[in-house]
């Protein structure tokens, strides 16, 4: 293998039964105009925070999405709250609002 | 005689009542910071506390603020409180004058015509105004009374009073306010009935007496009555400090707090429960209240929402729905800082121990002694337009700038103190403001009026702080600017950010004014246009609403051009009212052309 540059990944899959998915459901609740995310990156195009760091709205909501909690819980600190990303969402996603909320999911979730 | 078992209810009622307040006054005390009760102390004997009594007098008894606001509810609350005072002091003065002695017991001035039916004319009152005290008495009742009747009309209809909404109570809130109700009408009863066996009494109690005597064995029925009122005294005394009815001691609190705290007063525990608590539901705030009445949550009100807070309940939706525009503030007869209050509720509901992982600061240019350094704002950068116009302002003023943020920024900060975060706040002010202060600049000039009002409140930059309505007018007032003279139809959208009062929003009304080539009005609305980034409410489901409502208020047509002088304001506008909406900025360059 080694000769082609290939390397083999330790595998990435989000395992179904090591997560907890009740806290996000929570958020989902509240944040109703989440589930109208078309993932089209918007978002993520104005943010604030993304264009002085690696942070990516968009990417955020995956890993909520995902359950992998302990990578959102470092990212999601990043968001600065500004709401520009709500103002460009053709989805009318209240990404600020939705932001807020995962930043106040509970401790818990930080590795 | 100077006793008798009846006096008993309000006795016991006002002790307790004493001690609770007292109590409660303590504990605010106790509280504050070591460094704000040594302000405390220190500014008792200044001129403070002569202000601090004005404003007592003012407010707690006159009542001058809810006059301004609506004179029917200042008359109501005027006659209460400077009434119910008044009798309370001419009670004592009168019954010092009939007992002889010097100290009385606290009930002998209420109860003083069950225990003195004097007929005669007194002989001090000979030598002054004959039956001074019995007219004067009587007339004071009836100025209570009339209080009373108003508020059984407000009760029924609030639309007597030009209020759309008024306030709704709980059970304890009922029983306090019932027996408030009953205290002068029964002390009416009581003192006729007795005028009516023993003669005695003024122009009301002598005449109705006579009246009710002739027609009912006032013999029997004037003890009960006595009781009656002596029994409502007391329930009112035991349940105020558990009611609305705390507010007539806290307001009093509250004014000497503000007086005597110094600035940092304003940020402590004691403020915030002395003001939650002075907070007489009047309900002068449910109409400026947008939430309330154009939006989803009539609750949202402050009225309300310190209802809540009182009770123990911090209710989410409540604490985040708020625009924080600051309406009700202005409106508030009592003055409570309300925005404040709000923002400390938020405090509470964050979770505070999780910081920003601030994302580095862009490198700052090195000091280059400009006039100005120009920081238009990260949400400004989502208006091109507005961002054109400023800087082509600025090339043709020929003054000497630096572009801050020309490569973006992080933001201000004041989004994130709005949802209660302080500590993350401060680490986007820190970062900021190391930036701004390191170019040296005299002048800083923003785009944002969210930018706008943080440098101003949080920064303490030490420089001038200016928003481009403000720049413009003063290029125009020296001749470096040409502005236009319109023909199309405009309207005026104010953003709360600006500060109602700030020099910034006068700039803009002014400058409006002057961009009109006839003499038209041009209409103007001070509402917040929905999109604020203080309330956490789901923005575009909200948003709506109060937008149409804040747009429908200036105009109805397609050819009216709305100037506004924030990003955000321009955003959400130009989403949901039918003519363009555009910024002054760009108004004034657009047509320079
Ligand atoms: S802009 Fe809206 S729809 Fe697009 S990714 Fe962001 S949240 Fe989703
Ligand atoms: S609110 Fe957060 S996610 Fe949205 S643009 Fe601002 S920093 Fe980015
Ligand atoms: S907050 Fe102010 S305006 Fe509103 S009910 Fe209380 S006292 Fe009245
Ligand atoms: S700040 Fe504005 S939205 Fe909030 S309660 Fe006051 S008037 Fe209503
Ligand atoms: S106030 Fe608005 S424009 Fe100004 S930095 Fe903050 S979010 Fe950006």
């Amino acid at each position: 293998m080694k000769e082609f540059g290939f390397q083999k990944q330790k595998d990435r899959q989000t395992d179904l039964d090591q997560i907890d998915l009740s806290q996000i459901a929570s958020v989902l609740q509240i944040v109703d105009s989440w589930k109208r995310c078309i993932g089209c990156g918007s978002c993520a195009a104005v943010c604030t925070a993304g264009q002085f760091s690696s942070f990516n709205p968009r990417r955020t909501q995956m890993l909520a999405r995902q359950g992998c909690y302990s990578t959102l819980a470092l990212e999601v600190a990043k968001c600065q709250l500004c709401g520009k990303c709500r103002l460009v969402c053709p989805r009318d996603v209240d990404t600020r609002k939705l932001m807020h909320e995962l930043k106040q999911l509970q401790i818990s979730l930080l590795p | 005689m100077t006793f008798d078992l009846f006096v008993l209810p309000f006795s016991i009622g006002l002790v307790y009542l004493l001690i609770v307040v007292v109590e409660r006054f303590r504990h605010w005390y106790v509280m504050l910071p070591p460094a704000i009760k040594k302000e405390l102390r220190h500014r008792i004997l200044c001129r403070s506390t002569v202000n601090a009594i004005w404003e007592i007098i003012r407010e707690g008894l006159l009542h001058k603020r809810l006059w301004q606001q609506n004179r029917l509810l200042g008359y109501m609350h005027m006659s209460f409180a400077l009434g119910w005072f008044l009798l309370i002091v001419m009670g004592n003065l009168e019954s010092r004058l009939y007992s002889q002695l010097h100290v009385n017991p606290p009930y002998y001035p209420i109860f003083l015509k069950f225990f003195v039916h004097d007929s005669h004319v007194l002989p001090f009152e000979l030598t002054t105004i004959p039956g001074f005290f019995r007219f004067i008495m009587d007339f004071l009742l009836l100025f209570v009374l009339s209080g009373l009747v108003l508020a059984l009309f407000k009760r029924s209809g609030s639309r007597w009073f030009g209020l759309h909404h008024t306030t709704k109570h709980n059970a304890v809130d009922r029983i306090a306010l019932t027996s408030l109700w009953l205290i002068f009408p029964l002390r009416l009863l009581a003192e006729s009935f007795t005028a009516g066996c023993f003669g005695g009494g003024g122009f009301l109690t002598n005449s109705l007496g006579r009246v009710l005597s002739a027609a009912l064995p006032a013999e029997h029925l004037y003890y009960p009555f006595w009781w009656a009122y002596s029994f409502s005294l007391g329930v009112f005394f035991i349940l105020l400090p558990y009611t609305r009815y705390m507010h007539i001691p806290a307001e009093i609190a509250y004014i000497l707090l503000k007086h005597w705290g110094g600035p940092k007063i304003t940020q402590t525990q004691s403020y915030y429960e002395c003001g939650m608590q002075a907070c007489s539901r009047c309900g002068v705030c449910l109409d400026y209240c947008q939430v309330a009445c154009n939006g989803n949550s009539p609750s949202t009100a402050p009225a309300y929402f310190i209802r809540e807070l009182r009770a123990g309940r911090a209710v989410k939706d409540i604490t985040e729905n708020c625009l924080l525009c600051g309406r009700c503030q202005d409106a508030c007869p009592v003055g409570i800082g309300l925005v404040n209050l709000r923002l400390w509720a938020r405090k509470q509901l964050t979770l505070q121990d999780r910081l920003l992982n601030c994302p580095a600061y862009p490198a700052t240019a090195a000091r280059t002694s400009v006039e100005v350094v120009w920081f238009a704002g990260c949400m400004t950068h989502l208006t091109p337009n507005t961002i054109k116009s400023v800087k082509q302002i600025l090339q043709n003023s020929g003054i000497k700038y630096q572009w801050l943020d020309a490569d973006g920024s992080i933001c201000c900060g004041r989004p994130m103190l709005m949802t209660g975060r302080e500590q993350e706040a401060m680490q986007l002010i820190e970062s900021n403001r190391k930036a701004i202060l390191d170019t040296g600049a005299r002048i800083l000039l923003t785009n944002c009026p969210i930018c706008y009002k943080m440098f101003r409140d949080n920064y303490q930059l030490n420089i001038e702080i200016v928003h481009h309505a403000d720049f413009i007018l003063h290029l125009a007032k020296a001749d470096k600017i040409k502005l236009p003279s319109l023909d199309q139809k405009l309207a005026l959208h104010i953003p709360c950010e600006l500060d109602r009062k700030s020099e910034a929003a006068t700039a803009l009304k002014t400058l409006v004014g002057r961009l009109k080539n006839n003499a038209q009005e041009i209409p103007m609305s001070e509402l917040c246009c929905g999109g604020s980034l203080g309330s956490l409410g789901e923005y575009n489901s909200d948003t709506k609403q109060l937008c149409e409502a804040a747009s429908k208020s200036i105009t109805q047509d397609a050819d009216v051009t709305t100037i506004t002088a924030c990003p955000l304001c321009k955003k959400t506008i130009d989403r949901h009212s039918k003519g363009p909406t555009k910024d002054i900025a760009e108004i004034v360059m657009e047509t320079e052309k």
